[in-house]
């Protein structure tokens, strides 16, 4: 709701959204390059996390606000990328959180996304469907470890940081989620080295 | 491909590294052939490499261009919240110093007020001039009660009132200064 401002207030106003202009560390060329970067697989991160294609949308511009917000800039676009996605994880972490809901079932996930409407050969949309399922049926955190190790390609310091937990007992539970996942794939009838064909 | 419970390996994270990019040394890709653990995470590491590819040639991202007007139009909009956010508080305050202020002063002058409906019950609702003549006459009645009892109140519970009075004064005496300051 608007209300009427004073001179005293609109000139504090214009103070103040002068002070926003520098609340940014990086400029604009350097953020766009940077999101140009990683816009793409955090989204991906976030989409096949939550299995929420408008929640990753929402996330994904929520985690680039917050990290202009932090005036956090660094030339290493690597070290950045990984801020990034703890940002992510922490947003995703605290929506679950705050809704006070757990992460939808997979009968009810975003399905009908454009995603999976997608023209594809009939073998390829039955493995991505399959994969799909399978990893729905993973907890929250084991599709992050997994997304984060082996799409992400970052080092158990890098989760650990990213997902809250211990260096050391990433690898344990990186394996198990990785075990779940192939057994879950092998109900389905899908073996990875099937898939690759 | 063998599924059956592979323990974990040390070279799993090249694996997946090299599964990832598609660069093998010739040793790797020997012990990924003999090793199960391996021999798994790398393929794993393609099926959701594949995921990512399909996600990444199809998703709609909004223009980074885009994103950064709204980053900064946000930042914009915070920015304006945290500077009025004093003037807000102050302004509830007031609100509730006042609020605080009336039910005081009906408190401390119950009896005046009690007095002054009574006489309003028996005066009965009359209309036109001579209701107004009465109205005139009660509210005497009622000024007359309020300052026979002033000595009373004063004593008694005028010092929360005073402060209250005190406390607004100085506010509005702040207001005015910071306004003609800025002016």
């Amino acid at each position: 709701m608007w209300k009427e401002l004073s001179v005293t207030e609109v000139q504090q106003l214009d103070r103040a959204i002068g002070a926003a202009d520098e609340t940014f560390q990086m400029d604009e060329q350097s953020f766009r390059a940077f999101y140009d970067l990683t816009a793409r697989s955090l989204w991906s991160y976030l989409y096949r996390t939550s299995g929420n294609a408008t929640l990753a949308d929402d996330l994904a511009q929520e985690s680039y606000y917050r990290l202009l917000r932090v005036r956090f800039s660094d030339p290493n676009h690597d070290y950045m990328k990984n801020y990034l996605f703890r940002i992510a994880t922490n947003l995703l972490r605290d929506h679950w959180r705050h809704a006070k809901v757990e992460p939808p079932p997979p009968s009810e996930r975003d399905d009908a996304h454009p995603l999976h409407n997608q023209p594809a050969s009939a073998a390829e949309s039955h493995i991505e469907s399959d994969l799909m399922r399978a990893m729905n049926d993973l907890k929250p955190r084991e599709r992050q470890l997994l997304w984060l190790a082996y799409v992400e390609g970052s080092s158990h310091r890098e989760i650990a940081q990213a997902a809250g937990l211990r260096e050391q007992s990433v690898r344990g539970l990186l394996f198990r989620a990785r075990a779940r996942l192939a057994t879950l794939l092998r109900r389905r009838g899908l073996a990875p080295g099937a898939a690759q064909q | 491909m063998n599924f059956s419970k592979p323990l974990p390996c040390k070279e799993e994270m090249r694996v997946i590294r090299s599964a990832r990019t598609g660069f093998w040394d010739a040793g790797l890709e020997q012990h990924v052939a003999s090793c199960p653990a391996c021999s798994e995470a790398a393929a794993m590491a393609r099926l959701l490499n594949e995921m990512r590819a399909v996600d990444e040639s199809q998703c709609r991202i909004p223009d980074s261009g885009l994103m950064w007007w709204k980053a900064q139009l946000l930042a914009r909009r915070e920015a304006g919240e945290d500077a009025t956010q004093p003037i807000s508080f102050v302004e509830r305050f007031s609100y509730v110093l006042g609020g605080v202020c009336a039910i005081a002063v009906c408190i401390l002058q119950w009896h005046a007020i009690r007095g002054w409906l009574i006489s309003l019950g028996q005066g009965g609702w009359k209309m036109g001039s001579a209701y107004l003549g009465e109205a005139a006459s009660q509210a005497q009645r009622v000024f007359s009660s309020a300052a026979s009892t002033g000595p009373n109140w004063l004593t008694q519970l005028g010092l929360p009132i005073a402060t209250g009075a005190a406390i607004l004064g100085l506010f509005t005496a702040i207001a005015v200064y910071l306004a003609h300051l800025e002016e």
